[in-house]
């Protein structure tokens, strides 16, 4: 799976949990509980949500409530943790504070160790209710049927999509951090080829003027040919054809020329050995002085100041 | 024969020239339409971009719900309530209750003794002073989620005309999203258990009182309000998952790009 596709799956789960988990909270203030039987009159039954508990005055009923509100305060601290995540994740995939991301998200973790308190607490609530023979559990229409059976239902389902939402956060971090790592290792690698073609032309510019750097420009025009290259093959093959093509033309002129060029190469068998001599060191002074040219302007000064001295020193 | 031969060949040259060309210019036109077809592409993806910073209509909509709930709840009923009086055989006796008029609510004593006593918490979980406290949180939640919009909103402006980036902008409206869905959260949280004594009075009516008969509660503006409410904790949902899609859409542009750069440079 694709980090983004992981993120995407991360952030639906958890608008899944935020529902069920806001369910929960929903359901235990608006359905009754509790059931009060009357001892004198045991047709006479009284029902009881969270909030007609409270103002009850009866002693087990309130301590059955300080148990329910106990469930709801960790209902709510679950349901900060999922926002707390979903923020985490839209922070992961903007990229931009990175290390508060991965604390969120882990913060999203949470909500499994909670939603199993919650679950053990609501079991421990129930098996407390059967304990007392005046108090029942609400039911729905028919005795078996009651209300706090679906909250418990529900309370397995929310421990269940917190697994998946910690598997999934466990997978995505794994993912993220080896990214983080290859990243580095890419970045070092870049570091290191960058350095390897900084030296020559560092090397290049003492002796060179840096208005006169060749090789720099010599060495980023190369790169750049590379990199323009790679762009499309199917155009390099096209330059390839094109080249053949100047190659075969050139061929045929070249042909041409060499039967015109053999007639000269006659008359260069007559001439004298003094002027083949001066026609071949011709090229020879021009390269010397196209490196003359190339010298920079302090080396000439140096080379300058040396032959005076040695002409006075022979004078 | 000689000249012929060479004729021939000259020919034969000329028209392996001519198909050439003619394969390059069909291999250039295909190569040509590919790369339009890209071009087109990308200025579309690029077009996709906003030009302009966005102004987020969050913070308006947070101040017109704010002001709208406040205005439901100091004039819409908090509570219909009718009731049959076996003594004075007075029937379908209606009360509108208000949330600032909640004190001088009945002119039948039993009926206000009742509901302002211990019995109505026990069998609705609501009573006269619970009805004052949660109005009055209620309005204290809806003055903070106004308060919210006013600053969200000139922090807008403030940052539309200066250089702050985009992205961290849509960050900071999901935390202000994020925030309003908490409050949003707490306000259902209140508005719910009217609800519940909607629904207890299913169960525990017959134990009100004996002069009183076929009682029936409606409390309208608590349910208008937590409509409203369920209503605006959707939209802030709805706000940070769609600023998540920007987040991810980009986010996938930017990897398509780097790896493109990765084959070309390599």
């Amino acid at each position: 799976m694709r980090k983004a596709e992981l993120a995407s799956k991360i952030e639906g789960i958890s608008i899944i949990l935020l529902f069920f988990s806001v369910l929960v909270l929903m359901l235990n203030s608006f359905l009754p509980i509790v059931i009060l039987k009357n001892v004198d009159n045991p047709d006479k039954l009284v029902y009881f949500n969270i909030e007609s508990m409270q103002y009850s005055e009866n002693i087990d009923i309130q301590n059955l409530y300080n148990d329910i509100n106990l469930i709801n305060i960790f209902i709510w601290i679950i349901i900060i943790c999922i926002f707390i995540a979903f923020f985490g994740v839209i922070l992961t995939i903007s990229e931009i504070y990175k290390k508060i991301s991965y604390l969120f998200l882990t913060v999203g973790c949470l909500s499994i160790i909670f939603s199993s308190i919650i679950c053990y607490l609501y079991v421990t609530f129930i098996l407390k209710v059967l304990t007392f023979d005046n108090i029942l559990l609400a039911y729905i229409v028919v005795e078996p049927l009651r209300y706090s059976h679906i909250i418990f239902i529900i309370l397995i389902v929310i421990i269940l999509i917190s697994i998946l939402y910690v598997y999934l956060t466990i997978t995505f971090l794994f993912k993220v951090f080896k990214d983080d790592k290859l990243k580095k290792q890419e970045l070092t690698t870049e570091k290191l080829i960058t350095k390897s073609f900084s030296k020559p032309v560092e090397q290049l510019n003492i002796f060179k003027n840096n208005k006169e750097n060749i090789n720099q420009d010599f060495y980023f025009n190369k790169k750049n040919e590379f990199t323009e290259n790679r762009l499309s093959n199917e155009m390099n093959n096209i330059k390839i054809n094109e080249d053949l093509d100047t190659i075969c033309i050139k061929k045929e002129t070249m042909d041409e020329q060499i039967t015109t060029n053999k007639n000269v190469e006659c008359l260069d068998e007559k001439k004298s050995p003094f002027l083949k001599k001066y026609e071949k060191e011709k090229p020879k002074q021009k390269k010397d002085e196209t490196d003359e040219v190339k010298l920079s302007g302090s080396l000439e000064k140096a080379l300058s100041s040396a032959i005076d001295k040695m002409k006075k020193r022979r004078s | 024969m000689g000249l012929h031969e060479n004729e021939k060949f000259k020919e034969v040259l000329v028209n392996n020239k001519q198909d050439k060309q003619l394969l390059k210019e069909e291999i250039l036109d295909e190569n040509h339409k590919k790369v339009s077809i890209l071009i087109d592409k990308m200025e579309t993806k690029e077009k996709l971009k906003p030009t302009k910073k966005p102004f987020f209509k969050l913070g308006l909509v947070l101040i017109i719900v704010g002001i709208i709930c406040l205005l439901i709840m100091n004039f819409v009923p908090w509570a219909i309530v009718t009731y049959d009086n076996k003594t004075s055989n007075i029937k379908n006796n209606e009360i509108y209750y208000y949330t600032d008029k909640i004190d001088n609510f009945s002119n039948d004593t039993n009926f206000s003794s009742f509901f302002e006593s211990k019995d109505s918490y026990m069998y609705f979980g609501v009573n006269s002073d619970s009805i004052k406290s949660s109005s009055i949180t209620l309005s204290y939640l809806l003055y903070a989620i106004i308060a919210l919009g006013v600053i969200f909103t000139i922090v807008g402006i403030f940052i539309k005309r200066s250089d702050f980036p985009i992205e961290k902008y849509k960050l900071f409206q999901c935390f202000f999203a994020f925030i309003a869905a908490l409050i949003c959260l707490y306000f259902i949280f209140i508005t719910i258990k009217f609800m519940g004594a909607n629904f207890l009075i299913l169960y525990n009516g017959n134990f009100i009182s004996a002069n009183i008969e076929n009682l029936a509660f409606i409390f309208i503006s608590p349910i208008v309000l937590l409509i409203i409410g369920s209503g605006l904790l959707k939209l802030t949902i709805t706000v940070l998952k769609m600023n998540f899609n920007i987040f991810e859409k980009n986010y996938l542009i930017e990897k398509t790009k780097n790896k493109s750069l990765k084959i070309w440079n390599w």
